[in-house]
């Protein structure tokens, strides 16, 4: 059992502590897994920080989103490939990744954040996130994949022959 | 962070979220991408073979793989392995036959009347084939053969044998009307008999439906939508057992693209309202 007034300090990759509730680290499978490999029993806080590889920009907006999602239901619902779709991310997980949008990184803080959610452990923010970037780049060319993703063409001449004698039956 | 240090684990994550046309095209964005999308594709090919489900031949799985409007969801064909086991579809509707339950298996027998004529009786199935993996291209441009088969017996103290008619075609499914006339059919395009003799008590029919232009060139058909395939029995008959096989040719036809082009202009021009792509087959006690 967790009890809501029990904190626990996370150190960021870039040097800065937050204190958070256990409530919201219970959705973390990795700092969960941290503090029950240095508690002494399971209700404890750790013996100290957890230090985690996410800068505290990134942590900042990953606490928020544990914030809003903190009474989810756990373990986290496990869904077959079959199952899985990306039309069906949460209004307010909507509007918390189009605030993003206002940035000047926009793609920058998403990969950060689908990162930190790999690493962290945290399947609902990872699932929402990667559904984000997933429903940019679906129904676009491969130029505009090219640009949302900021990526270079490296393929060869004959590789790119190959790609446009492959189109040409879609485009016909 | 540009999107290229992603690991490669969460563009798997990523693209499990992606429709295959996009995931073609993001297999043309870069080298790493197209080496993702691959090893991705192997992969789920591995999981289809490792579980033992049946998988069309390589130059039909290379064909999809190159063209991002001829998907093939491994994910779907790992459910449900269209292609190596028999689908046994419930009936949407039934009229005019008697349903009994054995052994978990629905068995429909004709039905007589207090005046003592018997029932023509009909059961509906519908299909949705394209949630069970096969794609509408394979409907159209690979054609596969169609396979139907059911488990027929002569009713208890029916002397006389059965002949039982498969049918493909254009069918007003109605069965008896309202008014006590029998819809009868339109258009035949395929039809084949089975005879449960005296002397048997029960038979497995089998009826292969061979691709061909009039069968899904049929513009009431538009390509795949809308196939029908109907089995009228003879009288005295019990029909249990009803399964369908899809058999995958294993060279791409030459056709090929003809008939995709075909399909896609029967669909373009009859109205899509309501158009399901579904199977719905038949089966009528006459």
């Amino acid at each position: 059992r967790i009890y809501p007034l029990m904190r626990v300090t996370l150190t960021t990759s870039d040097g800065a502590s937050v204190t958070v509730s256990r409530q919201l680290t219970k959705h973390s499978g990795f700092i969960e897994k941290a503090i029950t490999d240095m508690a002494v029993d399971d209700n404890a806080v750790p013996l100290s920080a957890v230090a985690v590889d996410v800068d505290d920009a990134t942590l900042k907006l990953v606490i928020e989103w544990l914030t809003e999602h903190r009474d989810d239901a756990l373990p986290y619902p496990e869904k077959t490939d079959e199952e899985r779709r990306a039309d069906d991310i949460p209004a307010w997980d909507q509007a918390f990744v189009q605030k993003w949008d206002t940035k000047e990184d926009q793609q920058q803080t998403l990969y950060a954040v689908i990162t930190a959610a790999d690493k962290l452990d945290i399947k609902g923010l990872l699932d929402m996130t990667c559904k984000t970037l997933a429903n940019k780049i679906n129904g676009k060319t491969v130029e505009e994949m090219r640009e949302i993703l900021q990526l270079e063409c490296d393929f060869t001449e004959e590789e790119l022959a190959e790609i446009r004698k492959e189109n040409a039956w879609c485009e016909n | 962070m540009p999107s290229n240090k992603l690991p490669t684990e969460l563009w798997d994550h990523i693209l499990s979220f992606c429709d295959h046309p996009s995931e073609w095209a993001i297999s043309k964005v870069s080298q790493r991408l197209a080496d993702i999308v691959t090893e991705r594709n192997e992969f789920a090919l591995e999981k289809c073979r490792r579980k033992g489900v049946t998988l069309p031949s390589n130059v039909i799985l290379s064909l999809s793989f190159e063209n991002p409007d001829l998907p093939l969801d491994a994910t779907l064909l790992f459910a449900h392995n269209p292609f190596g086991c028999c689908i046994s579809p419930s009936p949407s509707t039934v009229r005019g036959f008697e349903v009994e339950e054995s052994d978990g298996k629905k068995i429909f027998s004709s039905k007589w009347t207090e005046t003592g004529v018997m029932e023509r009786g009909a059961l509906e199935f519908t299909l949705d084939y394209e949630s069970m993996g096969i794609p509408k291209w394979i409907m159209d441009g690979l054609r596969p053969r169609i396979v139907v088969s059911a488990v027929l017996q002569r009713r208890d103290g029916s002397s006389i044998g059965s002949r039982v008619a498969a049918t493909i075609g254009l069918w007003r499914l109605d069965g008896m009307t309202r008014l006590g006339k029998f819809a009868s059919k339109q258009e035949t395009v395929h039809i084949a008999i089975w005879t449960v003799e005296n002397g048997q008590s029960e038979s497995r029919c089998e009826i292969q439906m061979e691709p061909s232009a009039t069968l899904h060139g049929h513009p009431a058909f538009g390509g795949s939508d809308g196939l029908r395939i109907a089995i009228n029995s003879g009288n005295c008959v019990r029909i249990s057992d009803v399964q369908l096989r899809f058999e995958l040719p294993d060279e791409i036809p030459s056709q090929f693209y003809d008939w995709l082009i075909e399909s896609r202009k029967l669909r373009e021009s009859r109205s899509l309202k309501g158009a399901r792509n579904c199977i719905e087959v038949g089966l009528f006690g006459l």
